[in-house]
């Protein structure tokens, strides 16, 4: 379970970027294919995310995360890493 | 009439290495699956040719299934590129053989008349502008003729312009959707087989007319993902900025191909960003200067040679990705063209790569001078035009040396670490601009 507070502020940020409402957007649910994203659109929409929440992905990662869920483990554990 | 236009689409591969190989690769696999996701722009002008009380049905040849009855027309047109036209060829036998006049047309056609008019009715050269009404016309009265020469000037002005017919597509799973700007490029690169071949100069369309085009389309297909059907979009440039001013409120994500001289104009450049251009694909052809000799008349792409990774950073550095394309087995290549380009590809930061192998399409300078130079494998080896597969025997290797390195090549470039790299590098590169203050006013 990610931490609802990251969650909300992704889907937030995310929603204004992409013009929609993703509150009901189930969060395992890859964005690519429930949003029609083109791959480039997910990868300029990662490095967005990036900007926004101050981290950097790996290459992996960058690769892999594909929903709402696997970005804000990311996000959570990244803040997790800086504060310990 | 009932009118049935039939259009071959897909990119395939003959190689079964390369076929193995592109199963595996996401980013040759993408782009094919791109290019066979477009609807044929070609026949829907066809359509808006044909006269308001004759039927018009569009169909792609994957609805066709050959075990199937024909489904029945009065008139049936079939466009093809080269690597499809022996299925065309089999389609267009299959329905005169049923007793349905066929038309046959195409870059392919508008090389080897002669040869398609085996298999049709008639054949129409260059393009429909200027052609098609008078073909159904004759069709009508049952006297259609064995030629009919298309338009190879003025296709965007009255009286031969006409809006492609979208509205055909409605209801289609299509997400991308193409529209053409221009037809014919300058550049005169020897083994072009593209639009250049069809028109006696470069065309400009109106840019109210490539608008209306857009929207027209938008209409149709929801959000779709727009590719200009040009072979160079921005030569140009006074009408190529009207051009973006006009399309920067549709709020469109597009691609183009365009050559590296776009990366020369600032303003070109902003304003491509600022209308939604996501990516362009440069003929960049070769990663040496010394391959480039030769591929067009003047050297210009030589002479553009050693500003190659500085016009890639420009490009890229606006948010437009650079798809940049290559062409292996050049006549100044060696087998040290295949490291040199896998390094290229490293040192660029390009974000896609489309690696292609020197194809010598009929009716291209390139197949008459090889043909000259008996360098040809086969005398007819249209299947093999895919630009995956070597027809021709190379000036400085042997023929399974370009085919090896073809595939060390793919598997090197599309290797899944180097994908994610360039991925990496690209992200960086839209993560730097928008931390830029001007982007973070936005």
């Amino acid at each position: 379970m990610t931490d609802p507070y990251i969650e909300a502020d992704l889907r937030q940020f995310l929603g204004v970027k992409l013009g929609r409402d993703l509150s009901a957007l189930p969060s395992n649910m890859s964005l690519t294919n429930s949003l029609g994203l083109d791959s480039l659109a997910q990868l300029e929409l990662m490095a967005e995310i990036e900007v926004r929440f101050d981290v950097y992905f790996s290459e992996e990662q960058l690769n892999q995360m594909q929903s709402i869920r696997s970005i804000s483990e990311a996000l959570e554990h990244m803040a997790a890493r800086e504060m310990s | 009439m009932r009118i049935g236009l039939i259009a071959m689409s897909g990119v395939r591969v003959r190689n079964p290495e390369l076929v193995a190989l592109g199963v595996t690769l996401p980013q040759f696999v993408n782009r094919g699956k791109v290019i066979a996701s477009l609807p044929s722009l070609g026949l829907l002008t066809v359509a808006a040719l044909t006269p308001a009380d004759d039927e018009v049905a569009y169909r792609e040849i994957g609805e066709v299934d050959p075990t199937d009855p024909l489904e029945d027309f009065d008139l049936v047109g079939i466009s093809s590129f080269t690597a499809q036209i022996d299925e065309a060829y089999a389609l267009a036998d299959r329905y005169r053989g049923a007793g349905t006049p066929v038309v046959l047309g195409g870059l392919h056609v508008s090389s080897m008349p002669e040869e398609a008019a085996a298999h049709a009715d008639a054949v129409v050269l260059d393009g429909a502008e200027g052609a098609w009404p008078a073909v159904v016309e004759d069709a009508r009265r049952g006297r259609l003729k064995r030629y009919y020469q298309g338009a190879r000037s003025g296709v965007f002005d009255a009286p031969h312009y006409r809006m492609p017919r979208f509205d055909l597509l409605r209801g289609r799973p299509y997400n991308r959707m193409t529209v053409q700007t221009s037809r014919g490029c300058p550049r005169h690169c020897e083994f072009c087989a593209a639009s250049l071949r069809i028109t006696d100069r470069f065309q400009q369309k109106p840019v109210e007319r490539a608008v209306a085009e857009i929207e027209a389309a938008m209409e149709v297909i929801d959000r779709p993902f727009l590719e200009l059907a040009d072979d160079n979009t921005f030569i140009n440039r006074k009408w190529g900025k009207q051009f973006l001013r006009a399309i920067r409120p549709l709020g469109l994500r597009w691609f183009t191909e365009t050559d590296i001289g776009v990366a020369d104009d600032a303003e070109l450049l902003r304003l491509l960003a600022e209308s939604g251009c996501k990516q362009v694909l440069i003929g960049l052809e070769s990663p040496t200067a010394d391959g480039l000799r030769g591929v067009d008349p003047h050297d210009w792409k030589h002479a553009r040679h050693d500003g190659y990774l500085r016009a890639i950073d420009r490009i890229q550095a606006q948010g437009i990705s650079v798809n940049g394309c290559f062409v292996v087995g050049l006549d100044n290549h060696t087998p040290d063209v295949f490291p040199a380009l896998r390094d290229f590809v490293r040192e660029s930061g390009l974000l896609e790569v489309q690696i292609t192998v020197q194809t010598p399409f009929p009716g291209t300078p390139l197949y008459a001078r090889l043909q000259r130079e008996k360098r040809l494998l086969q005398e007819r080896f249209w299947d093999r035009c895919t630009l995956f597969d070597v027809n021709f025997r190379p000036r400085h290797m042997s023929v399974e040396t370009l085919e090896e390195g073809l595939r060390w090549l793919f598997a090197e470039v599309y290797r899944e670490d180097e994908r994610r790299h360039r991925m990496r590098r690209y992200a960086d590169i839209h993560a730097e601009r928008l931390r830029t203050p001007a982007v973070l006013a936005l």
